[in-house]
């Protein structure tokens, strides 16, 4: 029989952290809490022992769907008859107090092995090593002080959850929550803590962060300088891949007989459509890089105290701040995120919402069209890209949107009130290098892999369709048939067959909608010797149309696994099939409303 | 003695009672050291809807308004 070690304690104690360097695995770790919503297990590095990493909890009466994932675990393990599973309570030095809260109850109800002090690095001189074995007496259980940054003592619990023959503590009586605050003070009397200093800091820089003029200043300063970063900073990037992609195209064409069909699947399908897709790898690479910077620093929840009150007027609590983050990056873990989010219906309304929030598919799309349409446009004062503040009007548009959407849900169809919010402001630290680049490139890896193999596979379907029958060229092909057939659906918003047959075939997969232009650039020869695709498409779409078409993807839910996970969080095939219908139509108003309304204005 | 949400923002405030410690949320301030005896301190002064940010045993925590309704305190003089 395996053994196992659950590893329990308050959110953004450092128990993700921990797992990672006990496991060797890669979990996402950030400064706030509520990021990790699922149990996740790992071997222990050189034993067969099963690390089990659980959802962070306050005390064991569990208010949320991802508190319930932790004691339910707890109270099904401690029915069962496993005498080698062992819980080890993971507390923050720096909260011991609230920590040790949630040690006391673990003690009356799972087997508790050991308790973990984490951030030992921003301990003073209050936890001498007398100071520990007085608590681990009082306890009752060993207790270890370990730091993640300098991993100090971090051998020495390796060894002991190790060692074949855990010690268990003995159960203890019921107490109320007064009575376990009395014990938590009577454990720690004598033992004066003292910090480093950071929370200080913390404090000081708050001052400006959560003042009631400065700090939204400094949001909306912080999130334009990101996206302004994101454009400029990947721009060089994106034209080199493009460039070799290019040049790639004419190798494969070149070495190819003219006409080759081959030729034309490795240069136009294969080349010119996932390389298309491959050309905004260092757009999503500075998302993250940006996102996992500021996810590290805690300024996340200075963000949710600062919008909270934003949120509470269209009945979201500051919680669902989170999830709408999280889907920035996708909005698959942003909808399972949402389980942090106690009351049903401010949960419901967040899954509704939360693909209006640009995702990172969405983001080389953007990259695409705002290229293609704005990069001929003069900088503003000189200095800022319009492209740059096209692309924060995106995202700003996407978060207004999914406001007044919540707004009207909450009123209508999700009635209730919202839920109080409770939330600590962890201190700030310096972004850890290594979290940022394992959250870039597990997100750099996803991508290229989905290019890889779902783009390709849909690019050569698609190629197959734009291609044949053979000799009919591109706009009579069964593809073109097949966009002419639904033009006059689209016409009205400005689009043409082209982007119908983009549209249709991004169902799939969202980054095909790029792959189809690559397809119908690549074999229809309009580039003229443009270096990009973007370049290639300037003349044929006006900034017009770019918008209505930007305006249109923004809104539209074209992702099947969204819809999938939906209807998994909700157990109903009501919401995913509401979701559906109304982004999909309310993406089909605007977008006509936006080209219409821009022909009388005479653009 | 006087009630949390109208508490001057700055001097060390002692929790003397609660209110409705049945609430769910308000329990879960109970959990988190709300209990009578626990000093408290409001570090930022918020305007009427906006979440109180208090300090309680070293953690800085936002809470809303409508919750510190249920917690009375007394100013703690040194």
């Amino acid at each position: 029989m395996t053994s196992r070690v659950y590893l329990v304690g308050n959110p953004n104690a450092g128990k993700t952290l921990l797992f990672n360097i006990l496991t060797g695995q890669n979990a996402k770790v950030s400064n706030f809490p509520g990021v990790t919503i699922e149990y996740k297990t790992g071997n222990l590095k050189g034993h067969e022992i099963e690390v089990v990493d659980l959802p962070g909890i306050y005390s064991l009466t569990a208010r949320s769907q991802d508190e319930r994932v932790t004691t339910n675990i707890i109270s099904q393990a401690a029915n069962a008859c496993r005498p080698l599973d062992r819980f080890v309570a993971i507390v923050d030095a720096t909260q011991i107090k609230r920590g040790l809260f949630l040690v006391s109850e673990l003690q009356e109800k799972a087997r508790l092995d050991a308790v973990v002090l984490t951030m030992g690095d921003l301990i003073g001189n209050g936890l001498s090593a007398p100071c520990l074995e007085a608590l681990s007496n009082r306890i009752g259980v060993p207790v270890f002080l370990i730091s993640g940054a300098t991993l100090c003592g971090i051998g020495e619990l390796v060894a002991y959850l190790g060692k074949p023959m855990p010690h268990a503590s003995t159960v203890t009586e019921s107490l109320s929550i007064e009575a376990r605050h009395r014990l938590v003070a009577k454990w720690l009397s004598g033992i004066n803590l003292t910090f480093s200093k950071s929370a200080s800091l913390s404090r000081k820089l708050d001052k400006f962060a959560l003042h009631p003029v400065l700090g939204p200043v400094l949001l909306i300063t912080i999130f334009g300088l990101l996206f302004e970063g994101l454009f400029v900073g990947s721009k060089p990037f994106v034209a080199l891949i493009e460039s070799l992609k290019t040049s790639s195209a004419t190798f494969a064409h070149s070495f190819f007989a003219e006409h080759s069909l081959v030729g034309s699947l490795l240069a136009d399908g294969i080349i010119g459509g996932v390389g298309a897709v491959l050309a905004f790898v260092p757009l999503i690479a500075f998302l993250f890089l940006f996102l996992g910077a500021l996810e590290d620093t805690g300024y996340m929840a200075r963000a949710v105290f600062l919008l909270h009150r934003l949120m509470s007027k269209v009945g979201l609590s500051g919680k669902a701040f989170v999830p709408l983050v999280s889907g920035f990056s996708c909005s698959i873990p942003a909808i399972l995120s949402t389980r942090i989010i106690e009351s049903r219906s401010e949960r419901f309304a967040s899954i509704m919402i939360t693909p209006l929030i640009s995702c990172s598919a969405r983001l080389p799309i953007y990259g695409l069209l705002i290229g293609a349409a704005f990069s001929n446009v003069a900088p503003v004062f000189g200095f800022l890209e319009v492209g740059a503040l096209v692309m924060v009007f995106m995202y700003v548009f996407g978060i207004a949107l999914a406001f007044v959407v919540a707004a009207i849900l909450r009123k209508t169809v999700l009635k209730g009130d919202a839920t109080p919010l409770i939330m600590e402001l962890p201190d700030y630290r310096m972004p850890r290098l290594r979290s940022i680049w394992v959250s870039v490139k597990t997100r750099v890896q996803v991508f290229i892999k989905e290019a890889g193999t779902v783009i390709l596979a849909l690019t050569i379907i698609l190629w197959a369709l734009f291609t044949f029958p053979l000799g009919a060229g591109l706009e009579h092909s069964y593809a073109g048939q097949f966009g002419h057939f639904i033009e006059p659906l689209i016409k009205p918003l400005g689009f043409d067959w082209r982007i119908g047959v983009s549209l249709v075939a991004s169902f799939a997969a969202r980054e095909v909608f790029i792959s189809t232009f690559g397809l119908i650039y690549g074999l229809g020869q309009i580039d003229g010797g443009a270096s990009s695709l973007w370049q290639s498409m300037t003349p044929v779409y006006t900034p017009l149309v770019a918008l209505s078409l930007l305006v249109f993807l923004a809104v539209s839910l074209q992702c099947l696994s969204t819809l999938a996970v939906t209807r998994k969080e909700t157990n109903s095939w009501r919401w995913p099939l509401l979701q559906l219908g109304y982004l999909n139509s309310l993406a089909w108003i605007l977008a006509f409303a936006v080209f219409q309304g821009g022909k009388v204005l005479g653009y | 003695m006087q009630n949390l949400s109208e508490a001057p923002c700055g001097p060390q405030l002692r929790l003397i009672s609660v209110d409705v410690p049945h609430n769910p949320h308000v329990s879960r301030l109970c959990e988190l050291g709300f209990v009578p005896g626990a000093l408290i301190r409001i570090v930022k002064e918020t305007k009427a809807q906006t979440p109180m940010l208090v300090e309680i045993n070293g953690a800085f925590m936002c809470i809303e308004r409508s919750l510190a309704h249920s917690f009375w305190v007394r100013e703690e003089l040194i």
